[in-house]
């Protein structure tokens, strides 16, 4: 019989590491049970759209005219965020802080658009099921990246006070994964609200 | 920066992890329920939407034809579950009986599991035929 | 040989031992004091606050039942008023399901897992004292509402247009969903740790295939619930929305549609049963062997069987809605999975049993919890398995039948179980054992009086006795049945009391337990009772699925070994490994105690009673108050190696 045998190995990395951080499984964890909610919502649109309505959208399909752009900006914000990822693993620390300023900058634009959509609409979040619908999933998702620019306006610090570089940078890539999910949840959003009126 | 981790086990738990990889793995074990989550929302949506517009008989052929589809994934992940256990079933030692008692060997275990599963959501699957073929209608 | 302080590998001697346990004890050890004990991040003290929490709430909710089963012990009773009765039933749902089922098994889990693992503490521990605090405050906020006589009044599933503002324009629904709300914070919060936990900080060796049943129970609970409890607190936020702000989710003439509510709810609502039971039942698949001196027949069926129960638990939330007129073919797909899912269940009795069978059984309390639990569980499983079908849930829906299947559910699954494992893991807990004898008596009156209380049920309801009524005429033919019930109840409440009697005296009295008082297998036993606050005094490699029986069972050829490991000890550390296999991967610092989780929890606590009272402004100064919490606690640190280094070494 013998015992499990325990002799020195390689060297054991000491604390948070990128993707081997708790922190970034959590961030995972996080991002299914919010991605859980946005689901969800969707079911709640899809539903309410199948029953029988006598005028289901208010104002027809949306209109595309600032919503395609303002897609483009957020998913241009997710490039930049991801190369700012890449380049904190070089050790750029600048570049990282950079990257993320610039992303802060496309996120406040994508509200600053959505805000003019909300406040150019006929109805509103009282007027009929529809317009709970829009002004509710909308409003989740915005909050979801008000959450994502207070996340990245705080790596920003952190990065300029240079408490990160080519090895310590964990709560870079969590963030960054969280505004890759914020745009994606963008998607459906877009998806359900612009497009699918459309296909039908 | 890092230091000396001094741990290395000597009988690793899984002595065979190289031959089942992740994606075969994943497969096998999230194959059939993933098919049968979604065949059984797709039916149900399919379902409601025919019964509304009165159209029972598409509904019947669209549920016998999702089903169908369903069956084919799960099935397929029964068979790479098959092939994952004969490359690892001698991980350990002991046959099927000490495995499913003792669960040693990491990699024939969960191609058990798969087995297992998908076995369980075929029956899942096939017994939603049961319906059409009893005549439910949208009554 | 001397422990080196930089030393990763600890061959200990005795004396070793004992000088590398005190530097342990003193990085881990939590602070004496007031604030220590606001500030304590250790996963067994959490635990414990939570079981003990959890129980408070059974007691409420017992108290609540016995009024209602005063109520209904004759004909024509006029003890509640309508609208009591109303607030009492759905408070003592809301208060067993809500805020005992789930976390009193949080509370076993939070404490045994560490111990289970190998490991010394959770994933996350500032994030376990975040969603105890959380858990806590979202039941005060509940029950300051019920003292001042806010509360819901209709019922644990609050349904629309019941719930809708049109009928119930008080404040008690908001005030439930609010709580409801915070709770789910909580619950998720839970879930997250106990996932991350699971993935990342088994002992070396414990590949998925050597995991406790327990754990595997607890994490198919927390996924479930990481997925499901954004569900039920969507349902609830856009019923505060449509009561507060006028929005259209649930009335038909505006476009939205009551049924909406049911799907949510339900979507949430039978998974949530399986998370409310399945932790029970791994507790019983890894005690009930210890007590048949053998291990569980077919570990890996069981495992598997766990996990896939709660995967098929997604898939029949409409059998909750057979009686609202959806078309047969739909519900068909429901009541098939319904049927199905009876198979996984199905395969963990037997292997209980069979394990009882092939065993030497000890007849002692914690076995006769569970054994009677076998028993329970086959009469709820065979009158969920009667409502699967459609035409007999039309039958039974919404009477007394319905109201016995889930209290033998969730008395018989998660109660029982949950009695069990607390007099089998006291000891642990504690270092004391608990009386034998008056153990017995309570396990005597508890399972009389329940049985007594809730089969007669199943008759009452299928004489047609509507669930919910406050009162009933004395000639339906159900005041027999009803009495005898009552009866019951008090007979379960008089052994629940004894059970408590039981637990106060042997805290001071009971018989020192040992490290191993039931020579029991896992590695939780194999630290001394109560676990000192490092768990272990170095991180033990595990060799097969019971550490402490290999000697006996000699199933392979290797051994696991605890006494000699990692130490670990500069600063508050312990080890990562792999998903799947464990294998080292990183050295963890853990953080030390702190306040932030319960300010945290206060501030989440302020938002939501501000959004109750429509205080916007003070909802918004607790956010932001919050927010700077959040940043503060996630400022990367040097003393958890988050900084970069200024020079390398």
């Amino acid at each position: 019989m013998a015992d499990t045998v325990i002799a020195p190995a390689a060297d054991l990395p000491i604390g948070p590491m990128g993707h081997r951080a708790l922190g970034w499984w959590g961030m995972l964890c996080v991002i299914a049970t919010e991605g859980a909610v946005f689901v969800y919502l969707l079911f709640s649109y899809a539903y309410l759209a199948l029953q029988p309505h006598a005028a289901w959208l208010p104002e027809g399909p949306p209109s595309l005219t600032l919503a395609l752009p303002n897609t483009a900006v957020l998913v241009a914000s997710s490039f930049i965020v991801a190369w700012g990822e890449r380049r904190i693993r070089a050790g750029a620390t600048r570049h990282a802080w950079l990257a993320l300023l610039g992303t802060i900058g496309l996120g406040i634009v994508f509200v600053a658009v959505q805000l003019t959509e909300w406040h150019d609409k006929t109805f509103g979040i009282a007027t009929s099921s529809y317009g709970s619908l829009y002004f509710t999933i909308t409003g989740f998702h915005m909050a979801h990246v008000a959450a994502g620019l207070l996340m990245l306006a705080a790596l920003a610090l952190w990065t300029r006070l240079g408490l990160f570089d080519s090895r310590r940078n964990a709560p870079i890539a969590i963030g960054a994964i969280y505004w890759h999910f914020v745009d994606v949840v963008w998607l459906a959003v877009f998806f359900t609200f612009y497009l699918s009126p459309r296909l039908v | 920066m890092t230091r000396q981790a001094d741990i290395a086990i000597s009988a690793h738990p899984a002595p065979h992890r190289e031959r089942a990889s992740a994606v075969a793995l994943a497969y096998a074990l999230g194959g059939a329920p993933g098919a049968w989550l979604l065949h059984l929302l797709v039916n149900y949506g399919m379902a409601d939407r025919a019964c509304a517009s009165h159209a029972a008989l598409s509904a019947w052929s669209a549920v016998v034809l999702v089903d169908v589809v369903a069956i084919t994934i799960a099935t397929g992940a029964a068979a790479v579950s098959y092939e994952l256990f004969r490359r690892t079933r001698t991980e350990k030692e002991g046959g099927v009986q000490v495995l499913v008692e003792a669960g040693e060997g990491r990699t024939r275990f969960l191609a058990v599991c798969g087995l297992l599963a998908s076995g369980l959501f075929l029956i899942a699957i096939a017994f939603d035929l049961a319906g059409p073929f009893m005549g439910l209608s949208c009554a | 040989m001397a422990v080196p302080a930089d030393s990763r590998l600890a061959v200990l001697t005795e004396a070793d031992e004992g000088r590398l346990a005190t530097r342990l004890e003193r990085l881990w050890a939590t602070a004496p004091g007031i604030v220590g004990w606001l500030s304590t991040v250790d996963h067994k003290e959490i635990g414990k606050r939570y079981i003990v929490t959890a129980m408070l709430f059974l007691i409420a909710g017992g108290i609540e039942a016995l009024v209602m089963r005063v109520q209904l012990a004759g004909p024509d009773q006029h003890l509640l008023t309508p609208e009591q009765y109303n607030m009492l039933f759905t408070m003592h749902g809301a208060s067993l399901i809500f805020w005992y089922a789930s976390p009193v098994l949080s509370g076993f889990s939070n404490y045994l897992w560490p111990l289970l693992l190998g490991s010394r503490d959770m994933a996350f521990p500032r994030l376990n004292a975040l969603s105890y605090w959380i858990y806590l405050f979202s039941g005060l906020m509940l029950y300051a509402g019920f003292a001042v006589g806010i509360a819901p009044n209709t019922g644990w599933f609050d349904y629309v247009p019941a719930a809708s503002r049109a009928f119930s324009p008080g404040p008690g629904i908001d005030l439930y969903a609010m709580a409801l709300i915070l709770l789910g914070i909580s619950t998720t919060v839970g879930a997250i740790n106990f996932i991350v936990t699971f993935l990342r900080t088994r002992a070396p060796g414990m590949s998925l295939n050597r995991v406790p049943i327990l754990i595997w129970s607890t994490l198919t609970a927390s996924a479930g619930n990481l997925l499901a409890v954004p569900a039920v607190s969507l349902a609830f936020f856009l019923l505060w929305l449509d009561r507060r702000f006028g929005t259209h989710f649930y009335d038909v003439p505006a476009g939205g549609h009551p049924l909406l509510w049911q799907h949510l709810f339900w979507m949430f609502g039978h998974p949530w049963v399986y998370a409310i039971v399945l932790p029970a039942m791994g507790m019983v698949s890894d005690a009930l062997p210890v007590f048949c001196s053998r291990p569980l027949v077919g570990y890996t069926i069981v495992a598997l069987a766990t996990v896939l129960t709660m995967v098929l638990g997604f898939g029949v939330w409409v059998h909750h809605m057979f009686a609202t007129g959806l078309p047969m073919l739909g519900m068909s797909f429901f009541s098939a999975a319904s049927f199905v899912i009876v198979i996984p269940s199905a395969v963990a009795v037997f292997a209980w049993i069979a394990t009882i069978a092939i065993g030497r059984p000890r007849l002692t309390v914690p076995f006769l919890y569970f054994a009677s639990f076998i028993v329970m569980f086959v009469i709820g499983g065979v009158s969920g398995f009667m409502t699967a079908s459609v035409p007999v849930d039309w039958q039974l829906t919404d009477t007394y039948f319905i109201v016995a299947h889930i209290h033998y559910v969730l008395i018989g699954i998660n109660v029982f179980p949950v009695l069990g494992g607390l007099t089998f893991w006291f000891p642990k807990m504690t270092g004391r054992l608990l009386d034998e004898r008056l153990g017995r008596y309570a396990f005597w009156l508890i399972f009389a009086g329940f049985n007594i209380a809730f089969l007669p049920m199943h008759l009452t309801g299928l004489y047609g006795m509507p669930r919910r009524i406050y009162t009933y005429g004395p000639h339906f033919g159900w005041e027999t049945l009803n009495l005898v019930s009552t009866v019951g109840a008090f007979i379960l409440a008089i052994g629940i009391g004894v059970f408590f009697v039981n637990i106060l005296r042997s805290l001071r009295r009971g018989m020192p337990a040992g490290s191993n008082p039931w020579n029991a297998p896992t590695l939780e036993w194999s630290v001394s009772s109560p676990p000192p606050p490092y768990n272990f005094v170095v991180i033990p490699t595990v060799a097969s699925r019971h550490p402490l029986w290999e000697q006996e069972l000699d199933e392979t050829e290797h051994r696991s070994v605890i006494r000699t490991g990692p130490a670990l000890d500069e600063g508050r550390e312990t080890l990562a490994t792999t998903p799947v296999d464990a294998d080292p991967d990183l050295v963890l610092k853990m953080p030390e105690d702190s306040l932030a989780p319960l300010l945290l929890a206060l501030a989440l606590t302020a938002i939501f009673v501000g959004l109750l009272a429509s205080a916007w402004w003070s909802a918004a100064t607790a956010a932001a108050a919050g927010l700077l919490i959040v940043f503060a606690w996630l400022w990367p640190r040097r003393s958890l190696a988050q900084v970069a280094e200024v020079s390398h070494g």
